[in-house]
């Protein structure tokens, strides 16, 4: 069943895949499309799930010209959202890519729990 | 009823991308690389054997068999992919075809069925909200409104292009809800707005949608109150 594949905030793709690894543009877009067909854990891809303390993220690293590209994203059911794409480098850099990634996630879920809600509503003009 | 998507829609814009010719280049070996991974590994699993099973039948080591089994591989060669497909009882097959022929499939709209929005929630999109006439894509939007709680009249700008609205005096974020594509001028949405208020700390989310009839046009917002112990810090 087709999956669909978004992200937040709408700087993720292409915006940061064009500012850190734009040589891994066709291996995105390609996992994007297998991501879309085959849902959160396609097969081929080192797909790790990272646990609670991660904030329930899911990683998935990808080789590009012998460097790693590493991709953060969630699923939601049959919607999988990227977080965060960014090229691997030092620690402190990817403590930095792993804090912002749950922070946008934590933001998205407060978002989507708000617009979820099932309050009152009023037009305004 | 399914819950609203906040979270913006990946256009691939393929058919734009894939007339250069090196980006097809790397994007038809990835593509290829991928494929030859998912076949490899479906094959093993059907015939019910692990990687170390498969490397000792055709005289290799197990990192071998995990290293072409990635899809990110592309060292692959013939010679290798033979000798598993004859251990495994399978047929290797070898397509090669013009690029103008493939573009054709792209530009058919064959990638684009693969990536729309699913049907279940462009119609719920559309149950919930009306609908958004959209200017060009990338486009400034002006809505105005006075939010619930707030006094004073409060002006947003969205930025279609990036789903993220610049932040003012009233809106922090927004994101646009729903399916985006330069093709089609009817863009069916809904949106979310995190507002903040005289750029105070006081946050107060609300969801809302609107139509508009045209770029600049002023918009009218129904708007839903947030929950207020659900309400994000800012």
């Amino acid at each position: 069943m087709a999956h669909d594949v978004r992200h937040w905030p709408g700087t993720v793709y292409p915006g940061e895949v064009d500012r850190e690894c734009p040589e891994a543009k066709p291996l995105i877009d390609t996992l994007i499309r297998r991501l879309t067909a085959d849902g959160p854990s396609p097969d081929g891809y080192r797909v790790k799930t990272l646990g609670a303390n991660m904030g329930g993220l899911w990683q998935i690293n990808l080789k590009v010209r012998r460097r790693q590209v590493r991709v953060l994203y969630a699923p939601y059911g049959q919607t999988i959202v990227l977080f965060r794409i960014h090229r691997k480098g030092s620690p402190e850099e990817q403590d930095r890519a792993y804090e912002l990634a749950k922070t946008r996630k934590h933001e998205y879920e407060l978002i989507k729990r708000a617009a979820n809600a099932t309050p009152g509503s009023r037009s305004i003009h | 009823m399914q819950p609203q998507e906040v979270a913006l829609s990946i256009d691939l814009n393929l058919r734009e991308k894939l007339r250069d010719k090196e980006y097809r280049r790397h994007f038809f070996w990835a593509e290829t690389s991928a494929r030859i991974a998912r076949d490899l590994i479906n094959l093993r699993k059907r015939r019910g054997i692990n990687q170390t099973e498969l490397a000792g039948l055709i005289g290799t080591k197990q990192p071998a068999i995990s290293r072409i089994e990635q899809a990110d591989y592309e060292n692959w060669n013939l010679g290798t992919l033979r000798a598993i497909a004859d251990a495994e009882d399978a047929r290797v097959r070898v397509i090669i075809e013009p690029a103008e022929d493939v573009l054709a499939e792209y530009d058919s709209g064959s990638d684009q069925a693969e990536h729309a929005l699913p049907a279940s929630t462009a119609e719920q999109a559309d149950a919930a909200h009306p609908v958004i006439i959209a200017p060009e894509t990338g486009a400034n939007i002006i809505l105005a409104g006075t939010i619930q709680g707030y006094p004073s009249r409060h002006v947003a700008e969205i930025t279609f292009a990036s789903g993220f609205g610049k932040t003012g005096a009233a809106v922090l974020g927004a994101a646009i809800i729903g399916t985006m594509n330069v093709d089609r001028p009817i863009v069916k949405a809904g949106l979310t707005i995190l507002a903040i208020s005289d750029q105070s700390a006081i946050s107060n989310s609300v969801t809302g949608g609107t139509t508009l009839l045209r770029q600049g046009a002023e918009a009218s917002l129904l708007m839903q109150q947030g929950p207020a112990d659900n309400e994000p810090a800012v």
